[in-house]
Formats: C-alpha cells, sequence, structure tokens
C-alpha cells in the first residue's frame, strides 16, 4: 500500500485530500480530480487506483504522478489519468507507459472507468 | 468523401506552423489546444480508415472512440495493444485540450502531437503486417 490513508483520501473531502501532508510528494492530485465529488464516489476502486499508482511509481521512479479524472467528452464516461511527469518526453518513456497501460488493462471494466497511462513534459 | 485525411493534416500542419507565429488577437494556448484537438481527429480517421479495411465494425451504440480504440486494445500483439492505449491517451488529451479550458496546457500540444506520431508509425506497420499476412 502507497498511504495507508489513501483508501480515505480518494473518498473523503477534496479540501482535506488536498492538504494532507501524508501524500507522497510524487504524487500530485489535481484540483479537478480532488474536487469531483460525484467522481470520487463513483469510483470507490482504490486498491485498484493504489495498485495502478505503485506500478506507474515503480516504472517511472524519478518523475512525479499527475492524477486527474477526465471524462470522454463524447460519450461520457469516466477516465482516471496517470501521467508520468518527465523532463524528456522521447518514445521510450511513451513506450513504458504504453507497457504499463497494457499491463493494467481490464477490458471487462464494468463500472466504465478507465485507466488512461501517459507521459507528459514537465 | 467531403474532406480528405490529406486535408485534415494540412490544416493540423498549418496549425503547427502558425504556432510559432499566432495572430496578435490569439494567445499561442489558444492555437496549442487547437492543434491538439485536430491532432486526435487527424489520428483517429486515420486508424478508423486502417481498421476498417482489415474487418473492423463500428459499433451502433456506445463511443465510437472508445470502441475503436479497443479493437487495437485487443489486438493479440503488444506492439498493437499500444495504439489502443496511445490512442486513448491522446483522446484524453484532446478533451483536456477542448473542455479543461481552465487546467493549464503546459507542453501538451508537442506532447500530443508526438504520441500522434508514434500511433502513426505503428499504424502503417500494422496495415503492412496484415497486408503481408494475407499475401
Amino acid at each position: 500500500m502507497i498511504n495507508p490513508r489513501f483508501a480515505e483520501l480518494v473518498t473523503g473531502s477534496p479540501k482535506h485530500a488536498k492538504q494532507d501532508p501524508h501524500l507522497p510528494d510524487w504524487l500530485l492530485l489535481d484540483e479537478g480530480t480532488m474536487s469531483d465529488e460525484e467522481f470520487l464516489k463513483d469510483f470507490g476502486q482504490t486498491l485498484r487506483v493504489e495498485t495502478a499508482l505503485a506500478k506507474a511509481h515503480a516504472a517511472f521512479p524519478e518523475s512525479r504522478l499527475r492524477v486527474r479524472m477526465s471524462r470522454d467528452p463524447d460519450s461520457g464516461l469516466k477516465a482516471l489519468s496517470i501521467r508520468a511527469m518527465v523532463s524528456q518526453n522521447t518514445k521510450e518513456t511513451r513506450e513504458l507507459a504504453a507497457d504499463l497501460a497494457i499491463s493494467m488493462y481490464e477490458p471487462d471494466v464494468q463500472n466504465g472507468i478507465a485507466l488512461v497511462f501517459g507521459v507528459e513534459t514537465i | 468523401m467531403a474532406v480528405s485525411l490529406d486535408e485534415l493534416f494540412d490544416l493540423r500542419d498549418n496549425l503547427i506552423a502558425l504556432a510559432s507565429q499566432p495572430p496578435l488577437d490569439h494567445s499561442p494556448e489558444t492555437i496549442d489546444r487547437l492543434i491538439t484537438a485536430r491532432t486526435y481527429y487527424c489520428v483517429y480517421h486515420y486508424g478508423l480508415d486502417i481498421a476498417l479495411a482489415n474487418g473492423y465494425v463500428v459499433p451502433s451504440g456506445g463511443s465510437v472512440h472508445q470502441a475503436l480504440w479497443a479493437y487495437f486494445k485487443n489486438r493479440q500483439l503488444p506492439k498493437y495493444k499500444k495504439i489502443g492505449h496511445w490512442g486513448h491517451d491522446l483522446h484524453v488529451f484532446r478533451g483536456n485540450a477542448d473542455y479543461d479550458i481552465h487546467i493549464p496546457f503546459g507542453a501538451i500540444r508537442k506532447d500530443a502531437v508526438a504520441l500522434s506520431a508514434d500511433i502513426m508509425d505503428r499504424l502503417n506497420q500494422f496495415d503492412a503486417d496484415i497486408a503481408s499476412n494475407k499475401q
């Protein structure tokens, strides 16, 4: 488990979560993610998120991970994007993120929320 | 076809040229967001054409975008699964560009353009491999 209080954080008060000093410094929760209470209520899959974050951190140990919720503007389907913030966005980093995405892919996710992995230049 | 893929790519490339010297009444970020969105649609249609030529059928319900990238995510070889995951990633960038106007856009445009090149390169490999297997 990355953080004993992560489960509480993702289901608790957005303001509380934002200010929580126990979040690891490599984890950057976007304001949009933490203020969308509907999303947090619906997501309810903290173990899945924790596993994804742990894998992403292991793959990109030197990078901060930016986590944010987004919606498919056409269908309304939700996605949690986990992006490694890299100083050099190279083909290798993009390949690595895709390897991670493949390892976490669940085609039969019932609640329609996808995990998306990628890299983004700092 | 009322508009060709070439025209879509020409527009995207012209916008990239414009980004280096944006008109005074448009912020560089506005152009960057436009480029990101147009880049996604170029890649979406490029991928759709290749998928359709290789047996993909557009579903009657749900998101056509999610369905196209799921088609590639479910290929057997990891190198082709990546097309689907990258496409989904690029689709999120497109959403950021047009809908999340309050978030800082930073270098997302360059990230999206680089990602689009990877996807198209891999789509070309996919198409060529399928064609050679058919022969």
